[in-house]
C-alpha cells in the first residue's frame, strides 16, 4: 500500500467506477456496509476492486466492549478480506455495544484494566485472522474513569497487542482542542514503526473548545499542517481521505486528494535530498 | 465480568440509551456526555429515516420519539448496517406485546405502521439481493413448463394498502379486502413493484412453496377453489403467467433447475 486513498461511499460509487480520481492509489470501505450487499452496487464494487487495491476499515467489532467477540462477523470479514485481496484490515480503538449495538464509536476508558482487556481481544482477532490488525485512534469528547493520558493508553495497547496503528490525523487535532493538549507532542510520541496508514478528514467547529468529528466538511488548515508535521516526524505513510456527509462532487474531493499527494511528494523529495547528502 | 471497567462502560451506555432516567458519569462534564448522546441519536435516527422515509414522513413529530424509544428499549444484535432496518422491524414487533401508553397512542394514530415499515424494508432487501440470472424460456406458456419464482421476489399480503399510504393518506380503518403485492429485482437489477389480484397472489404463493409444472399449478388452484372453480381458470392462469413471466417475476423453464425430479 502506498500513496493516497479515498473512502468509498455509496453516493459516488458509479462515478468512482467510471472515473476513479487519478490521485487515488487505493480505496477503503467498511465491511459491515458491504458483506450482505449484492445487486447492482456490489457489481460496481467488484469492478472498482479490479482497478484499485482495497483496504477495510471495520465498524462493529466492538474491540473495547464487554460482549463476547463476534466470531461470526470475523468469519465473514475473513472471507471478504480473502475475496478482495484486501491490503489492510483496521478497526477503531473503541467499543460500539453494551448488550446491543449502538452503531457508534465510544471511548474505551483510559485505564490499565482496559489496556489488558482490549489488547487481549485484539490479539484474539489477529490470531483468528492470521494477520495484524491496525487500530485507529478515535476522536472523543470526554473520558470517564481516566487513569492515564491518551498517548500512554495508545502506546500500551499497541505494545501489548503487537498490532499496528491507523493514525487519524484529524482525530489528533480534534482531541487536542477538545481535551486541550498539544497535538504536536502527541504526534511526536507515536511509535513510527507501528503506523500502517493514515486518515485525514474534516470536522465541525461547535465551540472554540469543542470540535465534532463529522467527516462532513473540507479538511482545515491546522489539520493539513499536522499531516505535514506527521510526515516530517515519521516519514511519508499512505494516507486516506474520509468524507461521510455533505459529500461534494468527486472533482472537489480530488483537490484534497491532490493536496495529500503534494505534501507527500514534498516530503519524499526532501527525504531524497537528505539521503543524497548523506 | 463484574469489574470497574465494566461498570464505567455500562454507566456510559446507560446514559446514552436513556438520558432522562440515567445518571451521567460523575467525573465528566454533562455537556460532553450530551455530545455523545446527540451523536448516537443522530446516527441511528438518520440511518433509520433513510431506511423508512414513508413511515418517518407519516408519523411526523412522533418519529423522533420513536427513535428515542428504539435506542432505549431495543438491543440490536446485527453488526451489519444494512441489517439495521430488520432490527427496527423486530422492535416494532416487540411493541405489540408490551407497549407503554405512549406507544399505544402512536399505534392508535398510525395503526398501519408495522405493515408499512415491513413494506419499506422489503424494498431495501430486494435492492441488495443477488441479481437473478435469466433462466426463463421465451416460448408461449405450455402445460409442461416448469414454473419458478424469481428468487428475489417477496409475495406480500397486507391488511393495509401500504403501497398507497403517505402523508396525504393515513387510513384509520382497515379495508375489508387485503392488499396483495409483489416486490422483486428484475434481471437488469431494477426493483419492481406489482399489485396482485387474489388469483395471482395465490398462484405465486403456490409456486413459491413448490416449483412444479403449469398443469400441476392449475390442478392445485382448482383444488383450492373447490366448488367455486372459475370457468376459464386455465385460460386466466395461462394469461396471468404470460404477464408475470414478461415482468420477470416468474420463470417458465423446460429444464429442471432444482436438480430433482419434475
Amino acid at each position: 500500500m502506498h500513496g493516497v486513498g479515498l473512502g468509498l461511499r455509496r453516493v459516488f460509487l458509479q462515478e468512482f467506477r467510471n472515473f476513479p480520481p487519478t490521485q487515488t492509489d487505493f480505496f477503503e470501505l467498511a465491511p459491515e456496509n458491504w458483506i450482505h450487499v449484492h445487486g447492482k452496487s456490489r457489481d460496481l464494487l467488484d469492478e472498482i476492486a479490479v482497478q484499485l487495491p482495497m483496504v477495510c476499515h471495520g465498524l462493529s467489532l466492538n474491540l473495547g466492549g464487554q460482549a463476547p467477540l463476534d466470531l461470526q462477523l470475523l468469519n465473514e470479514v475473513r472471507d471478504f478480506l480473502n475475496r478482495y485481496n484486501v491490503l489492510c484490515y483496521s478497526e477503531h480503538l473503541s467499543y460500539s455495544s453494551d448488550d446491543g449495538h449502538l452503531y457508534d464509536l465510544l471511548l474505551i476508558p483510559f485505564t490499565a484494566q482496559a489496556v489488558s482487556h482490549v489488547s487481549d481481544r485484539i490479539k484474539r482477532v489477529q490470531d483468528f485472522l492470521g494477520q495484524q490488525l491496525a487500530v485507529e485512534n478515535v476522536s472523543y469528547y470526554c473520558a470517564p474513569g481516566q487513569e492515564m493520558p491518551e498517548i500512554d493508553f495508545l502506546q500500551h495497547v499497541l505494545e501489548a497487542a503487537d498490532c499496528s496503528l491507523l493514525l487519524d490525523v484529524n482525530n489528533i487535532y480534534v482531541n487536542s482542542v477538545n481535551q486541550s493538549y498539544s497535538a504536536l507532542d502527541f504526534l511526536t510520541q507515536i511509535p513510527t514503526q507501528r503506523i500502517a496508514y493514515g486518515h485525514i478528514a474534516g470536522h465541525r467547529k461547535e465551540q472554540e473548545d469543542l470540535l465534532i468529528d463529522t467527516h462532513g466538511a473540507d479538511v482545515v488548515d491546522p489539520v493539513w499542517e499536522l499531516l505535514d508535521r506527521a510526515y516530517a516526524v515519521h516519514g511519508v505513510f499512505p494516507t486516506l481521505l474520509e468524507r461521510d456527509f455533505n459529500i461534494p462532487a468527486l472533482q472537489s474531493l480530488e483537490l484534497e486528494l491532490q493536496q495529500i499527494q503534494d505534501i507527500q511528494i514534498r516530503h519524499q523529495t526532501k527525504h531524497r535530498k537528505i539521503s543524497t547528502r548523506v | 465480568m463484574s469489574s470497574q471497567l465494566h461498570d464505567i462502560q455500562s454507566n456510559f451506555t446507560a446514559y446514552l440509551r436513556d438520558p432522562d432516567t440515567s445518571a451521567h458519569p460523575s467525573d465528566v462534564p454533562l455537556a460532553r456526555m450530551r455530545v455523545y448522546e446527540d451523536l448516537v441519536f443522530r446516527n441511528i435516527s438518520s440511518l433509520l429515516t433513510n431506511n423508512f422515509p414513508v413511515v418517518a414522513e407519516c408519523t411526523g413529530g412522533d418519529w423522533n420519539a420513536k427513535m428515542r424509544r428504539f435506542i432505549r428499549d431495543h438491543r440490536a444484535h446485527a453488526p451489519h448496517f444494512p441489517q439495521l432496518p430488520l432490527e427496527f422491524l423486530a422492535y416494532l414487533d416487540s411493541l405489540s406485546q408490551d407497549a407503554d401508553r405512549d406507544e399505544h397512542a402512536i399505534v392508535a394514530r398510525f395503526p398501519f405502521i408495522a405493515e408499512l415499515a415491513h413494506y419499506e424494508w422489503v424494498e431495501l432487501d430486494v435492492q441488495i439481493a443477488p441479481i437473478p440470472a435469466v433462466v426463463t424460456d421465451a416460448d408461449p406458456i405450455r402445460m409442461d413448463h416448469r414454473l419458478v419464482l424469481n428468487p428475489t421476489a417477496h409475495v406480500l399480503a397486507y391488511g393495509w394498502p401500504v403501497h398507497q399510504i403517505g402523508p396525504d393518506f393515513l387510513p384509520l380503518e382497515q379495508p375489508q379486502t387485503p392488499t396483495f403485492l409483489a416486490v422483486f429485482l428484475s434481471p437488469n437489477a431494477k426493483v419492481e413493484f406489482m399489485s396482485l389480484t387474489p388469483l395471482a397472489a395465490l398462484l405465486l404463493e403456490n409456486i413459491d412453496k413448490a416449483a412444479s409444472s403449469v398443469a400441476d399449478q392449475i390442478k392445485k388452484l382448482s383444488e383450492q377453489f373447490g366448488d367455486q372453480v372459475p370457468d376459464d381458470l386455465t385460460t386466466d392462469t395461462t394469461n396471468l403467467l404470460d404477464h408475470l413471466r414478461s415482468k420477470g417475476l416468474v420463470y417458465a423453464t423446460t429444464v429442471d433447475h432444482s436438480g430433482g425430479e419434475i
